[in-house]
């Protein structure tokens, strides 16, 4: 394990309690920086709440989390992904009524000038580079024949790829996507996993949570696994594939 | 004074002022039936300066949306963590607040109000609407005029966008609340009289006819609508009682037939191959 300090996001205690229910049960977790790190666990063990935490959807019970080094526990979700945060959603949401590329533009938002100031020409340079940008992010990830399309009509494996180019639209530290894989099929998902573990060859860092194993011992470089809100072990993928606490917990509440 | 058409022209431009005013906060999803009182501050606010003051017209109006936009940020402050009913209750008792005021200052002719303004007319009312529909429209086609459509499409995920929502709101109150103290001022001073009443509940619903009847995707909607139904009224003049039929039928119908409006704007171009067909399957039971 890495020195604390190294962790470019660092959660300790984190606990989460819907009324009587712990979802997520003092939970440590540390991300180091340009790896894909993977969250798993079977269904209801607490790992969408650890990313609505993280990204600030979800007020935590208990809890301190630092991100590059400045704590972020308390802050408002616009100002984290101010601070480089980005995430996709677990069942994809995006603007349905606009086209791919006005969803890009839209993942720029913080770090590109769009007050009035802007809208009467201020920063028009910053604006036009990231537009390109923009463009090319689609392009990467094989969307350009689509970015005039309503985001809304298109697939789901497609919408999925967009939103993760959204989310990579604000050049983030820490890039959050949740089940990416969700409903997609088995060469959909190749190739997705192969975007994913593009984005850590351009020093992009990823937390990620899967359910499909194959998925997650494919990319991951640390894999972390919850069960009822709590952490049950931690290591890399091919060792947490063996830990019998992992292999009772999946046919434990699959079965 | 102005003649009928030069009038016609005056209450056109005045009610697409209302509408666009109404418009900012519309296009965050958001709704207000206060924005008259907006507006009662406007007049109130530009007449005193004319009549007591001995202010010319144009800065006497400016003054008045000021005065008017101040009034729409305090408002806008509560209004931040409202949503849809409870912020058309809040705005609703601002509008009560504001007409229960004007009716018990004094100075400002109490509940008989204030007469003697004059001297809008049909150039400075469009000049008005002019730089208004230029500033909607660099918005509109602006990373802003995005940022409002993702609020109202989906205001959780617009945050995590980095979309400052709080700020967006207060924005869109005061800038609204500017719009409609012009439009107050304007008003009065083309209408000779004030009273307390002018900005009572039928004006704070009207511009929400319009808004709803013209379409929230482009400012064009509301300037359409507002257009639309201040001209229709003196079109079917003739017709007697049978005008206010007319009027609800038509109202009626097109939102049968246009629930998005009269204008929307068109995104992105249609499907060409056969993957536009294949909508991604929702959770059974999920139609909303």
């Amino acid at each position: 394990m890495p020195a604390a300090a190294e962790a470019i996001l660092q959660i300790t205690g984190l606990t989460v309690r819907f009324g009587g229910v712990k979802a997520v049960d003092q939970v440590d977790l540390a991300v180091s920086p340009h790896t894909i790190h993977a969250v798993i666990g079977p269904n209801g063990a607490g790992k969408t709440t650890l990313f609505n935490a993280v990204t600030g959807f979800v007020a935590p019970t208990a809890a301190r989390v630092w991100f590059a080094g400045r704590e972020i526990t308390r802050l408002p979700p616009e100002t984290r992904t101010r601070r480089g945060l980005a995430r996709t959603f677990q069942g994809v949401r995006l603007f349905r009524e606009m086209t791919v590329l006005e969803n890009v533009l839209l993942g720029q938002h913080a770090r590109v000038p769009s007050g009035v100031a802007a809208a009467f020409g201020y920063g028009r340079g910053r604006d036009l580079r990231a537009r390109g940008e923009a463009v090319a992010i689609l392009e990467s990830l094989g969307l350009t024949s689509l970015r005039d399309r309503v985001a809304g009509t298109l697939p789901l494996g497609v919408q999925r790829r967009i939103e993760i180019a959204r989310a990579m639209a604000s050049q983030p530290q820490l890039l959050l996507l949740d089940e990416p894989t969700a409903g997609m099929s088995a060469g959909e998902k190749m190739a997705l996993c192969d975007q994913i573990r593009g984005l850590r060859e351009r020093h992009f860092t990823v937390l990620l949570i899967e359910h499909d194993m194959r998925v997650v011992m494919g990319v991951s470089d640390r894999v972390t696994t919850l069960n009822f809100g709590r952490k049950i072990a931690e290591g890399a993928p091919e060792d947490v594939r063996n830990d019998p606490r992992v292999i009772e917990a999946y046919l434990g509440s699959e079965e | 004074m102005a003649g009928y058409f030069e009038s016609v022209a005056i209450l056109v431009g005045i009610n697409i002022l209302q509408a666009l005013g109404l418009f900012t906060v519309k296009s965050l999803g958001q709704i207000s039936l206060g924005h008259a009182g907006f507006m009662a501050v406007g007049a109130y606010t530009a007449s005193l300066l004319t009549l007591r003051a001995q202010w010319p017209l144009v800065p006497a109006v400016l003054a008045g949306g000021a005065v008017a936009g101040v009034a729409g940020a305090l408002v806008g402050l509560p209004a931040l963590r409202l949503e849809k009913l409870y912020l058309a209750t809040m705005t609703l008792a601002f509008l009560l607040i504001t007409e229960v005021f004007f009716s018990n200052f004094d100075y400002a002719g109490g509940l008989s109000g204030l007469s003697g303004m004059a001297g809008t007319r049909a150039p400075l009312v469009w000049a008005f609407v002019a730089a208004a529909a230029l500033y909607f429209w660099l918005v509109g086609r602006a990373r802003l005029g995005l940022a409002h459509d993702a609020v109202r499409q989906d205001e959780p995920v617009a945050r995590a966008m980095g979309v400052d929502t709080t700020r967006l709101k207060l924005q869109a109150f005061a800038t609204g609340a500017v719009l409609m103290g012009i439009a107050g001022g304007l008003l009065a001073h083309h209408l000779f009289y004030i009273e307390p009443g002018l900005f009572g509940f039928s004006a704070a619903v009207l511009p929400v006819i319009w808004v709803i009847f013209g379409g929230i995707t482009t400012f064009w909607g509301p300037i359409a609508g507002a257009a639309v139904l201040t001209i229709l009224p003196e079109v079917v003049q003739p017709l007697k009682d049978w005008y206010l039929f007319i009027y609800a039928a038509s109202l009626v119908a097109v939102m049968i037939v246009r629930p998005q409006g009269l204008i929307v704007r068109r995104r992105g171009t249609s499907p060409s191959g056969g993957d536009g067909a294949l909508r991604p399957a929702e959770a059974p039971g999920a139609a909303r």
